[in-house]
């Protein structure tokens, strides 16, 4: 459960150069503005994106090293993804879309549906198994997403903006069950997120990056203290 | 204004397009001929318009059978030569009576060069181990074969019918097949691509071939010269390329 | 008195001179299919359907164009997906050359497939003498020839709707630990379900009014190469009311696709322009 990466991937017209490390049962949380990085960091640690330089370790395993050419592909990585748009499969049931990791893996169809139940259990949706993602809201979709993202057992969950599609009046509420479900993970987390409200409810830890490079990491206490850059005082400005 | 000119000069070259091309000066003549013609009446046509510079003739070849059916449907031909006269008198009502004769032919057993699969006699087209193709019916190759098969009493081992006897041709010298029935000129011209193996006089028949003007043709004057031609000096060409004479 | 809503209607409806041209297109479309229909010996068609030349061509043209149907599928669906999701090279090049068959007169595809699968051909001189199999004159080189003229209608049709399904679906898939082909299965050809359909269908119709390339390359011989489309040709010149009755019946089912299929299919026929 713990991930080890300093790595940079370099495009075109932007450069991403990082060093992360997340213990397990951690949670950190990575801002920024947009283009910075962030979702890039993301991809690339999910194994959606390879990197040029550097390597990424988890639990002491290399998922990605390019000068050994080493480069394990996402569908053998132990590691859940929360997307944005939560991308709940539309033609599968929402009980069918949480066993999906176990089904694509080999597992039969009662054991996946009965461990999938399980997690509808465990994020409060039981009764909402049948139903279609069309058919419900955006918080019970996040959930769904984390309930399918965690029964292949991840051992680095992460989290693209988990709130970000919500309204703000859902958001809180959604924000503190969050971070309940959260607390019962013990693999290590990494959360996106523009908000740093989300920062300080969910996360241990906080790392901003700006322009392809960490200009800050600490708790969130020691960062909003010392801000380093413009960015950095105009983001935890008015969050107390 | 662009607009407009645009449409006009687009509408022009549709006009011009459709109305074709023509060697300026020379009368035309269009000529139909069967498929077993289409090479000797290419150099036929140079031969005559070398001794004929005012007129410029141009030829279209094709099953005797299709062409029938073009003129039916009101072909602007003037002359059209069959490979039989039982098609020339299925269309007697669109053409200048009397047809003529102008030539003959005798069908020969065509074969892949060097005659590998040992083909020696009709007989040899009942084998299962050949592929043997001839032309469907209403082409008159195909009339003639069924009249020497039935003549020799054998059913041949027939895998495709090809659309008229160029196609025969095509399959065999390219090794798609192994044995049809051509006419002689067929094999003739096609020189070290194809062999031949002939068949008995008595089983064998002796194609005719019936050469008329178009009645609605305009340019009969021309178009009798252009038959007394094959009647003249073309016999000379017909025979060396293996035609008989009527 | 022109109210301020009537004006606004008229102006929403077709200026009249696009109209007036438009009708002059659907004339020049409908015309040649009403006189054939005009033609056609109505109080014989079901005798002359019953004619076994007939009923031979007919179900020939069923089996092969179905088969060439599946070909297209198996064959279709792959590439289709190479060419939405690959990146390599010469993805351009290679796209032209697997629809050119779409734009080439169907029998300089026959005269390609003949020269290079004929018995003597540059490949085909092989199966020949390893397997004694030939290609020409057989009912595989019907199938052969209408796929090689049928399957870019499936490629594009597919191809497109693969570039349009989000692959970001894919992306999930993948990261909850499906293999590439697990997750095609369960996401993406559910999602391009309504194209795959389209494709084989357009496919199936194209390969059953294939002419040019089969009559050029496989021949013609009742139940094993004729097939409804050269039965037609044939017809012509011999007995005018078999190619008027075949002639309806293709027209039948040609419409009854198209219709059926209703703007679905559409995606495909202008092609791509990436």
């Amino acid at each position: 459960m713990t991930l080890d990466a300093r790595f940079s991937i370099v495009r075109h017209t932007f450069t991403l150069d990082v060093d992360v490390h997340v213990a397990p049962g951690e949670t950190l949380a990575v801002l920024g503005p947009n283009g910075a990085g962030k979702t890039t960091l993301l991809r690339a640690l999910a194994g959606l994106a390879p990197i040029t330089n550097g390597s990424i370790s988890l639990d002491g395993t290399v998922l990605d090293e390019p000068d050994h050419s080493v480069f394990v592909p996402v569908e053998k990585r132990p590691v859940g993804l929360v997307f944005q748009d939560y991308l709940l499969f539309p033609h599968m049931t929402v009980i069918e879309n949480v066993a999906f990791g176990l089904r694509a893996r080999g597992t039969v169809r009662e054991s996946a549906r009965a461990r999938a139940g399980e997690l509808l259990e465990w994020v409060g949706l039981s009764e909402h198994a049948e139903k279609k993602p069309g058919q419900i809201s955006g918080g019970q979709a996040q959930r769904v997403a984390l309930a399918r993202a965690m029964a292949v057992s991840p051992r680095l969950l992460l989290l693209d903006e988990p709130l970000a599609a919500l309204d703000v009046t859902t958001r809180r509420s959604v924000r503190t069950d969050l971070s309940h479900l959260l607390a019962n993970v013990d693999s290590a987390r990494i959360l996106v997120t523009h908000d740093p409200r989300d920062a300080r409810v969910l996360a241990d830890r906080m790392m901003i990056i700006e322009n392809g490079r960490i200009v800050q990491s600490g708790s969130f206490d020691s960062i909003a203290a010392n801000p380093a850059t413009p960015y950095v005082h105009e983001l935890l400005g008015d969050v107390s | 204004m662009r607009v407009r000119v645009g449409f006009i000069f687009a509408s022009l070259a549709v006009l011009g397009v459709a109305c074709g091309g023509n060697d300026a000066g020379r009368r035309q003549l269009d000529v139909m001929a069967a498929s077993s013609l289409a090479s000797a009446f290419e150099i036929l046509e140079s031969e005559f318009e070398a001794a004929n510079p005012n007129i410029d003739v141009r030829v279209t070849s094709g099953a005797s059978s299709n062409l029938a059916l073009q003129i039916e449907n009101g072909a602007p031909a003037d002359v059209f030569a069959s490979a039989d006269e039982s098609t020339i008198t299925k269309v007697a009502d669109f053409l200048v009576p009397d047809y003529r004769v102008f030539a003959t032919n005798q069908l020969q057993i065509m074969v892949a060069s060097g005659n590998p699969k040992n083909i020696r006699s009709l007989a040899d087209l009942e084998r299962d181990d050949l592929i043997v193709i001839t032309a469907q019916e209403g082409v008159p190759v195909r009339s003639y074969t069924d009249d020497v098969l039935a003549r020799a009493g054998v059913v041949a081992n027939f895998r495709s019918f090809e659309a008229n006897v160029g196609g025969i041709v095509t399959k065999i010298t390219n090794g798609a097949a192994d044995a049809g029935i051509v006419y002689r000129t067929d094999v003739i011209a096609a020189g070290s691509r194809a062999s031949g193996v002939d068949i008995p006089a008595d089983q064998n028949v002796v194609a005719r071939y019936p050469i008329a003007v178009l009645a609605s043709s305009t340019r009969r004057d021309d178009a009798n010269v252009f038959i007394a031609f094959l009647d003249g000096l073309g016999r000379v060409t017909l025979r060396d390329l293996g035609f008989g004479s009527p | 008195m022109k109210t301020a809503r009537s004006t606004r209607r008229a102006h929403d409806r077709a200026p009249w001179p696009v109209v007036i041209v438009a009708t002059l297109a659907i004339a020049f479309f409908a015309l040649p299919f009403i006189g054939l229909l005009g033609r056609t010996p109505w109080s014989d068609l079901f005798n002359v359907l019953g004619e076994s030349r007939v009923r031979t061509a007919l179900w020939l043209s069923i089996r092969t164009s179905v088969a060439s149907a599946i070909a297209s599928l198996t064959f279709g669906v792959p590439l289709a997906w190479v060419l939405a999701r690959g990146r390599f090279p010469g993805r351009s090049a290679v796209r032209a050359l697997c629809t050119m068959s779409m734009v080439l007169p169907p029998v300089v595809g026959g005269v390609a497939l003949f020269f290079s699968f004929g018995r003597q051909g540059v490949f085909g001189r092989f199966l020949d003498d390893w397997f004694s199999f030939q290609f020409t004159f057989s009912v595989w080189g019907v199938i052969l020839a209408q796929t090689f003229v049928a399957m870019p209608y499936l490629v594009l049709t597919v191809e497109a709707a693969i570039r349009q399904a989000d692959a970001r679906f894919e992306d999930a898939a993948r990261s909850l630990g499906g293999s590439r082909w697990y997750v095609f299965r369960r996401i993406t050809a559910p999602a391009i379900r309504p194209a795959l359909i389209a494709g084989a269908v357009l496919a199936w119709a194209r390969a059953l009014g294939e002419f040019g390339a089969t009559i050029t390359f496989a021949g013609n011989f009742p139940g094993t190469t004729q097939t409804m489309s050269i039965a037609t040709y044939l017809a012509l010149d011999t007995d005018a009311r078999e190619a008027l009755v075949l002639s309806v019946v293709m027209i039948a089912t040609s419409f009854a696709v198209l219709f059926g299929l209703r703007d679905r299919w559409m995606g495909a026929a202008t092609g791509m322009t990436r």
